[in-house]
């Protein structure tokens, strides 16, 4: 279980002079093995609050508890999951999905084995020596998938992962990263800026208001898991959508 | 249409011509017509200061049948690989540490600039005057030609790598001594091999200005020698040896490039 409670974060603006408030009494709880994904307009703290749980920044106010345990650091049971692959680029596929086992110290056959399994499992078998810039946006974001998998987190913190891929590889990983969790159940925190896959993934979309950085609304999304092949025909599918819709538009400046 | 007209689109009247081939004749092409026209251009002006090609092709390979050329290469070479691996030992540290650290690069900045924006031989009186006429000063010499770009290249290139990079790896748990094994030094490594690339240029100009201006030993006694002789051919010949040992090592620098970082290298096959 993830708790975040009267969570706060302010930046330094760019032009120096000002603050940026980030997050400001942020709470959230998000149950084991639940989906979580955090909707909101660009500027609302999304990545910010990725990063607190990840470990990466620390608070002004407040704090995140896994499993009732404060986090102070990165640690093994997350794994994050980046918007713009963030793959090595000087090194092959098999090399990247092991970067997290190798900086854990996993001796060199026994992580280059676990990559290959995962290699496998993202369907990116036959690709285990290109290098990221040989391979398409779609195929960078599998490797990243797979580094994040490899290491065996129970939570998967996922910023964007599909932002940067075209509408169909989107709906293609979307659905291999359904199929993969529905065998290694997961909890996951997936922020998007994408109503459609919000509601399509999550078990819950968390809508989120920008300036300051906080939770607007959360919708539980009933749906069926795992969730079928004409989801686009499901009344509720295209209802959440509205619904999340009609809050979005009112927060545009 | 326009970018296909554009395209280099096999010439049907040579289809079992290779690219390497092709690319094989058209340099010695080049280099035969280079060659025709500074024959004629010299046989034209019939002038005691420019040697014809083959004039200078002679003293060439009289030259490197002496010992003079091999010692004098020798003695340069020497102040050359030790200035050099002076500015390196001491430039790609630096480079990398104010790369990392604001604070260092403040303090470390202004000299950089300096010495940036000195002309090197200004400096070569100075380095004489301390250090005297010998080997010291002519290593001296070389390395301060060739430490600035090697610093700041390498300076730069840590500058490129993408700060996502450092964060998943922190995300991971990288500690600050795997973060800069597995991601700084790896990622830092094309510029080094650039700033290597830049410097061994560098190193090589400051060897032979030294000789020319201040200490007249080695390749620079050979070439002034040759001008106080007015034996246009042999410094013509001396000049083109000092080109092919520059044209050498930048070769093996681009080899070892090649070898170090072939991610940069591959095709892109999507």
């Amino acid at each position: 279980m993830i708790e975040l409670r009267g969570c706060g974060k302010t930046f330094p603006s760019q032009n120096g002079r000002g603050r940026v408030v980030a997050l400001k009494g942020m709470d959230l709880t998000v149950r084991t093995q639940e989906f979580v994904c955090v909707l909101g307009p660009s500027g609302c703290g999304k990545t910010t609050l990725l990063k607190t749980i990840a470990g990466l920044l620390p608070l002004d106010e407040g704090e995140v508890c896994i499993d009732g345990r404060p986090v102070t650091g990165p640690g093994p049971d997350r794994a994050m999951v980046f918007q713009d692959f963030a793959l090595l680029p000087w090194a092959d596929v098999v090399t990247n999905v092991a970067f997290g086992l190798e900086l854990r110290s996993v001796p060199r056959p026994r992580r280059e084995q676990r990559a290959r399994e995962l290699i496998d499992a993202v369907g990116l078998a036959g690709f285990e020596l290109h290098y990221p810039r040989q391979l398409s946006g779609g195929m960078q974001q599998r490797v990243g998938l797979a580094r994040a998998l490899a290491v065996d987190p129970k939570i998967l913190l996922m910023d964007e992962p599909f932002g940067s891929v075209d509408a169909q590889t989107r709906r293609l990983l979307q659905e291999d990263l359904m199929a993969l969790l529905e065998r290694t159940h997961k909890t996951v925190i997936f922020v998007t800026h994408s109503m459609d896959e919000a509601v399509r993934l999550g078990d819950r979309v968390v809508l989120m208001t920008p300036r300051p950085g906080q939770v607007h609304d959360m919708v539980d999304v009933q749906l069926p898991r795992p969730r079928p092949p004409d989801l686009d025909k499901h009344p509720h599918f295209a209802e959440l959508k509205d619904q999340l819709w009609q809050q979005l538009r009112l927060m545009q400046p | 249409m326009r970018l296909n007209m554009l395209s280099p689109t096999p010439d049907p009247r040579m289809p079992q011509l290779s690219g390497t081939a092709l690319k094989l004749g058209l340099r010695s092409l080049s280099l035969a017509v280079f060659a025709l026209g500074w024959e004629l251009l010299a046989l034209r002006l019939d002038s005691l200061l420019l040697p014809t090609f083959t004039e200078t092709i002679a003293a060439l390979a009289e030259l490197i049948a002496t010992r003079q050329l091999w010692e004098a290469l020798w003695i340069s070479n020497q102040a050359m690989v030790l200035g050099f691996f002076l500015a390196c030992f001491v430039g790609i540290p630096l480079g990398l540490l104010i790369g990392r650290g604001r604070a260092v690069e403040r303090y470390v900045d202004p000299y950089l600039s300096v010495l940036l924006a000195t002309p090197k031989s200004a400096l070569m009186p100075i380095v004489i005057m301390a250090a005297g006429l010998g080997l010291v000063s002519r290593v001296l010499v070389t390395f301060t030609h060739a430490i600035v770009v090697i610093t700041v290249t390498v300076r730069a290139g840590l500058r490129t790598i993408d700060p996502a990079l450092i964060e998943m790896a922190q995300s991971f748990g990288a500690t600050e001594r795997q973060l800069w094994r597995k991601v700084f030094l790896r990622g830092a490594l094309p510029a080094v091999l650039t700033g290597l690339r830049l410097g061994v240029a560098r190193a090589i100009s400051g060897m032979i200005s030294v000789e020319l201006l201040l200490v007249a030993v080695g390749i620079g006694r050979l070439i002034l020698n040759f001008q106080g002789t007015f034996d246009a051919a042999g410094l013509y010949a001396t000049v083109s040896v000092v080109v092919a040992e520059a044209l050498l090592l930048l070769q093996v620098v681009r080899w070892l490039d090649r070898r170090m970082a072939p991610w940069r290298f591959e095709s892109e096959v999507r």
